[in-house]
């Protein structure tokens, strides 16, 4: 018999402590680990004790869930479908194929690094194979179905509103990719018809927490890759020297959820951006100056001058280059970073694919 | 309407910088696919059109290191460098010229 968690001492080779919330999909095999019995030999049976309520709990934690079946598809979706597990699955894979290829897939497909991937199966071959070609995996053995939610890399740090919404974006993203394959003309057009809208308003108490997660989890469009605590978040957005804007996003095929945050400090006659971050979600959508542009034009409105802190990383660089092509320019170096500062006398031109609402 | 544009409609080649004479052809095929059903002169700013966007200026930057061969130094990255074909082809021209490190590939 293999060992408790991660039985790694079967394949001889180390296993990566476990780290806690690491996980952010678990890959599930059906015959004998969700379900009793095997499917093709006629006798899928029920499903296994407490491993609805795993994957209902782990659901709500914002953790995602996918298949690797070694199986014909048909039957297994309309199987799947009978229990009611079938929307809990994104991108199942299904076919007779190696599981470290359905593993390496749903990685991809999810846009996830394969290290937060947990995949579970009772045959012990099945984990060796998979943990063989990605030792990053957390393999884990069937019998273990039940006690997941109580294992710490299965243990989120932060679990916010939006944590139990994220497999219904992941799929509304599937069926925005699907729609935008099947369009044949410009993709401006097919971006136009997305009905997008963009909604900038305060920081309020229920957006701190995916704030705090935003400035964990955001590295390209970022700034200065600080982070803040929920507490921090709290005050600053109590304080008359501050103001912190989040951005939420919404189309035709359901929401984005909060994807931008802005803290700016402003003494006087100068506002400067500490922080400005967009989620990756939304950088194909060309939105990622729509809150640059929009402080601009507040800080004219105010008369004030705006600077904006910014702190080089390997990865950021794409924010520079939006600060740059905004018409910011560097005027000087802070402990950490540059300090930049927008020139820009005109209004930017606006997206057209896009509608912008402004609250409070 | 400024510049004189040639019969094909797009203006003619500065010869005084160290211009590559592929830079104006490959900036336009790299921009046209992602400009669909666009008509834009080589001096025209294409920043104009609405098509300002972080994912854009980004894919332009690094296409202009790639066929340069250098980085692209920060003072160099501003918008007006990159706001048209004219623009842009004369900044190659500026960053070919100059004695630079090359950028491992």
């Amino acid at each position: 018999m293999t060992g408790p968690v991660a039985d790694s001492m079967a394949a001889g080779t180390p296993a990566a402590p476990p780290r806690s919330g690491s996980i952010k999909c678990v890959v599930w095999d059906l015959d004998e680990t969700v379900w009793e019995g095997v499917l093709l030999e006629g006798g899928a049976g029920e499903v296994r004790p407490g491993v609805r309520e795993t994957i209902e709990e782990l659901d709500r934690r914002g953790i995602l869930h996918s298949v690797a079946s070694k199986n014909e598809p048909g039957p297994v979706i309309a199987r799947l479908e009978e229990l009611g597990l079938a929307q809990y699955f994104l991108h199942p894979q299904v076919s007779w194929g190696a599981k470290s290829q359905a593993v390496a897939k749903i990685a991809a497909a999810l846009n996830i690094g394969i290290d937060t991937l947990a995949f579970i199966d009772d045959q012990e071959f099945e984990r060796d194979e998979v943990r063989f070609v990605h030792p990053a995996v957390t393999c884990l053995d069937a019998k273990l179905a039940g006690s997941l939610a109580e294992l710490e890399e299965f243990i989120p740090a932060v679990v916010t509103e939006e944590s139990g919404q994220r497999r219904e974006m992941y799929l509304s993203a599937i069926s925005r990719d699907e729609a935008e394959e099947e369009f044949e003309g410009p993709s401006t057009e097919f971006m136009a018809g997305l009905g997008m809208v963009f909604t900038i308003s305060p920081a309020g108490t229920e957006h701190l927490r995916r704030a705090e997660e935003l400035t964990v989890r955001t590295h390209q469009l970022n700034s200065t890759g600080r982070t803040f605590s929920l507490e921090e978040l709290d005050r600053l957005t109590r304080s008359p020297d501050h103001l912190v804007l989040v951005a939420e996003m919404r189309d035709r095929y359901g929401s984005y959820g909060t994807i931008g945050l802005a803290l700016v400090a402003m003494s006087g006659a100068v506002w400067k951006i500490e922080l400005l971050l967009m989620s990756c979600r939304v950088m194909s959508r060309g939105v990622g100056t729509v809150l640059l542009h929009h402080l601009q034009a507040r800080a004219r409105d105010a008369g004030v001058t705006l600077q904006a802190d910014f702190v080089p990383t390997d990865r950021n660089r794409i924010m520079y280059v939006t600060y740059r092509f905004a018409g910011f320019t560097e005027i000087g170096h802070s402990d950490d970073g540059l300090i930049l500062e927008s020139a820009s006398a005109d209004a930017p031109v606006p997206l057209e694919h896009l509608e912008v609402v402004i609250r409070g | 309407m400024t510049a004189p544009l040639t019969s094909n409609g797009t203006s003619p080649e500065p010869s005084d910088l160290a211009s590559e004479p592929g830079d104006r052809s490959r900036l336009r095929a790299f921009i046209e696919p992602r400009m669909p059903g666009i008509t834009f002169s080589d001096g025209e700013d294409i920043f104009s059109l609405g098509f300002v966007n972080s994912l854009f200026a980004m894919e332009l930057v690094l296409f202009m290191e790639k066929t340069i061969g250098t980085r692209i130094p920060n003072e160099e990255l501003a918008m007006e460098h990159f706001r048209s074909i004219d623009a842009m082809t004369d900044l190659s021209a500026r960053l070919r010229a100059r004695p630079t490190v090359k950028v491992a590939s």
